[in-house]
């Protein structure tokens, strides 16, 4: 009998947010949520399918800056940190809760975060080792992505940048995780053809892009987006499924938009009278989501104020029900994928992690259905892509058609009228970090390597796809136009010093600590790329 | 132009094609079916960014912004050009002070993009040629519209003396992604084990000796 394969992918990514001179920053608690509500229940839930011997695969890319937050101890010690407080309003909900099932919902959010610390207790404090423990068994297959999620599309015309990203995310990957990673995940989806000739100087096997990349390729792939196809150069690419995408996240369709599935935007942190919340929101008083959250989206059109209560039963058994119809669809997909092709297709779902857990709260138990009623059918075979890549003996080659997975499917979000002043300096400080490199390329001078080391790592952070995305949606702009322009100038600065000979060692000692991403790096990366000497 | 310029234009109520050329001009989006109401509000909104850009100029020090004191100039003489989707392409330069008196003296300043798909570029071979006004105060940017997909494209500014444009300055080169299924029918295959690359002519028939459990490759 014919079967297909399915690959879940998840994508999972966080920009650099770290100011160890402050307490829990605002932006830093978009680490503590994905924390607490993805990326711990989906380790558990992992846990509890390897438990119970239910076939999974699953593939996780880990950005670089996401390693590097989950490595950062003042970091975690933060999260833990707002993780109790939030265990106390717990216990000062249960107390003050009106009826049984307001205590009940307390209970349960108290036990959530009990078990989180738990959990991070039992992984050493860092989740690194959570997903490399199920990377052992042998269910999940993690890869990396490019260094700080640059757009490599927009890099294009300056080589030696895109080589930096590339080489610094296959090397952060081996540095955490003691293996060399086989895949990535390219930021945004961000291809351009000739991007794989870099993949492959680094070892990459293989990679993936949006639909469209197959659709208008140079040669037309003959099994559409449900094959790999091999690039010119040797690395492999795979076709997000766009009917996958669409059943999970579409408006109207959606799972997620379900009544009986929690509300998002109805958070205690909004709800509750000012000066009890005060301890738990934002240091400047400023109201923000704390992630307990008693109401279910009840319907669309429900205004917030009159949702009705949230039931974790019922949510669990709309988890269920939607699993199954899932699974239906995937089969009864594979069934005509196979009709046309005579051959096993394969069918690839890639989602941003954050989707399971964070916005989709039962995100996680969906999943976990999914894999259980799986394991009664023939027809689905999960697979990761190294597996995939092994099943079949014959891959067109094809170039597939620069694109991202960003609206329109191209580069507008990350270049347009709100955020295309940043080009300017992206384009510029790369230039002359690339000088410098080549200037310098012999320097011996301790301080001076490390001035030109930061220099990258403050390159490199300016460099995060996500500050143009969030100039491009309009929320948190600030924050975002600020992280670029702070970079930029400490490149700058640095800069000035190194040159002048005037380096300040205070100042160079406080961005190591602030903007600590990836210790060993070495400047000379953006000369290597020209002269070939290998840093 | 100034922001009074701009409004004394906007209240000599100008006809549609006057205020779609200057819009042009001045390095907005202007679109083929846009209502002459909606090109005087885009000149309107336009006139009044102009005043805050004024503000923000008063307050810094010349060449710096006001936050975080980054350069609005490197002098480095570049123009770079980018490619947005399809139909878009973006360009912005960055001008050493000598090119920009240079240009600053010229009457008409223009910058141009050829597209250059599949030529090598003498200068004069394009296969088309786009040109737009550009005022050096006021804009350091321009989009351009390009009909052609999957084509290479190439900017260059400069100023026109004498009916001839003289380029100052030249881009790299963009090539705007495909948008379209390929005409090609040809089809490539890559055959394990075999190590060589089969060129097939279509319909090339699926390879039928896949064996899903047992083939597990040893070549790589």
């Amino acid at each position: 009998m014919m079967n297909g394969y399915f690959l879940l992918v998840l994508h999972t990514h966080l920009p650099y947010v770290n100011h160890p001179n402050h307490d829990l920053y605002l932006e830093e608690r978009w680490y503590v949520e994905a924390v607490l509500e993805s990326y711990v229940p989906l380790l558990m839930m992992f846990d509890r399918l390897q438990e119970k011997k239910v076939p999974f695969k699953v593939t996780i890319s880990l950005s670089p800056p996401l390693l590097e937050m989950f490595r950062n101890t003042t970091l975690t010690e933060k999260l833990k940190k707002y993780a109790e407080k939030l265990v106390e309003l717990c216990e000062k909900e249960i107390a003050r809760a009106n009826t049984q099932q307001e205590r009940d919902l307390a209970g349960f959010y108290r036990e959530r975060f009990l078990a989180c610390l738990n959990y991070l207790d039992s992984l050493n404090s860092n989740l690194a080792n959570g997903f490399k423990k199920h990377a052992e068994f042998g269910n999940v297959q993690l890869i990396t992505c490019n260094a700080t999620h640059g757009f490599l599309p927009l890099m294009r015309h300056q080589p030696f940048a895109v080589d930096t990203q590339i080489k610094v995310g296959v090397e952060t990957f081996k540095r955490h995780f003691g293996f060399e990673t086989k895949g990535i995940w390219l930021a945004e989806c961000g291809y351009y053809s000739g991007l794989d000739e870099t993949l492959k100087k680094y070892g990459v096997e293989f990679f993936f892009v949006d639909s469209h990349a197959f659709w208008y390729a140079d040669e037309r792939p003959y099994f559409d987006v449900y094959r790999p196809v091999m690039t010119p150069s040797g690395v492999f690419a795979f076709a997000r499924d766009p009917e996958s995408s669409e059943q999970v996240w579409s408006a109207t369709l959606g799972y997620p938009g379900d009544g009986r599935y929690r509300e998002f935007y109805r958070d205690l942190g909004f709800d509750r009278d000012y000066d009890y919340i005060k301890p738990y929101i934002d240091k400047s008083g400023v109201r923000v989501n704390v992630g307990i959250k008693y109401h279910r989206i009840t319907s669309r059109e429900t205004p917030l104020d009159k949702k009705e209560l949230y039931s974790r039963d019922e949510a669990l058994s709309a988890a269920k029900e939607h699993a199954l119809d899932f699974l239906n669809k995937k089969i009864s997909q594979i069934n005509s994928l196979t009709d046309v092709f005579n051959q096993p297709p394969v069918i690839v779902a890639p989602f941003d992690t954050e989707l399971f857990g964070h916005w989709w709260f039962e995100g996680p138990e969906f999943l976990e259905n999914f894999f259980v009623e799986a394991s009664r059918y023939r027809q689905i075979k999960f697979a990761t892509p190294s597996e995939v890549l092994e099943k079949f003996d014959s891959f067109q080659i094809v170039t597939p058609a620069d694109s991202s997975w960003g609206s329109g499917g191209y580069f507008d979000t990350w270049l347009n009228g709100k955020n295309d002043w940043i080009q300017l300096h992206l384009v510029e400080i790369r230039d002359r970090m690339k000088r410098l490199a080549e200037t310098y390329f012999e320097e011996k001078d301790p301080l001076k390597t490390r001035v030109l080391n930061q220099m990258l790592r403050e390159l490199l952070l300016a460099e995060s796809s996500d500050w143009p995305f969030i100039m491009t949606t309009g929320t948190n702009v600030e924050y975002a136009v600020n992280r670029i322009k702070t970079h930029v100038k400490r490149f700058l600065d640095l800069e000035t010093q190194l040159v002048k000979d005037n380096i300040d060692g205070e100042f160079l000692a406080r961005l190591e600590q602030e903007d600590d991403v990836f210790p060993w790096i070495d400047f000379r990366y953006y000369a290597a790329f020209q002269t070939r000497k290998e840093g | 132009m100034t922001r009074e310029e701009l409004e004394v234009f906007l209240s000599k109520n100008p006809t549609i094609q006057e205020a779609k050329a200057l819009a042009r001009k001045l390095g907005l989006k202007v679109k083929k079916r846009m209502k002459k109401s909606e090109v005087l509000k885009l000149l309107q909104d336009f006139a009044k960014s102009l005043v805050s850009q004024k503000k923000e100029e008063k307050a810094s020090p010349p060449q710096e912004d006001r936050e975080n004191g980054l350069p609005q100039s490197y002098g480095s003489d570049r123009l770079v050009l980018l490619s947005v989707n399809p139909n878009l392409v973006y360009v912005y330069w960055d001008l050493s002070s000598e090119t920009l008196s240079k240009l600053s003296a010229q009457k008409e300043v223009l910058l141009r993009l050829y597209d250059v798909t599949y030529i090598v570029f003498d200068g004069t071979n394009a296969h088309r040629i786009f040109e737009a006004g550009v005022h050096l105060s006021m804009t350091r940017n321009y989009y351009f519209h390009v009909p052609m997909a999957n084509a290479d494209y190439l900017a260059e500014l400069g100023f026109k003396a004498e009916g001839k444009f003289v380029p100052v300055l030249r881009s790299n080169v963009a090539r705007t992604p495909s948008n379209t299924p390929s005409t090609s029918v040809r089809q490539r295959w890559i055959i394990k084990g075999k190590r060589t690359v089969k060129i097939g002519e279509p319909p090339l028939k699926p390879v039928e000796r896949i064996h899903i459990s047992s083939q597990v490759e040893s070549g790589r």
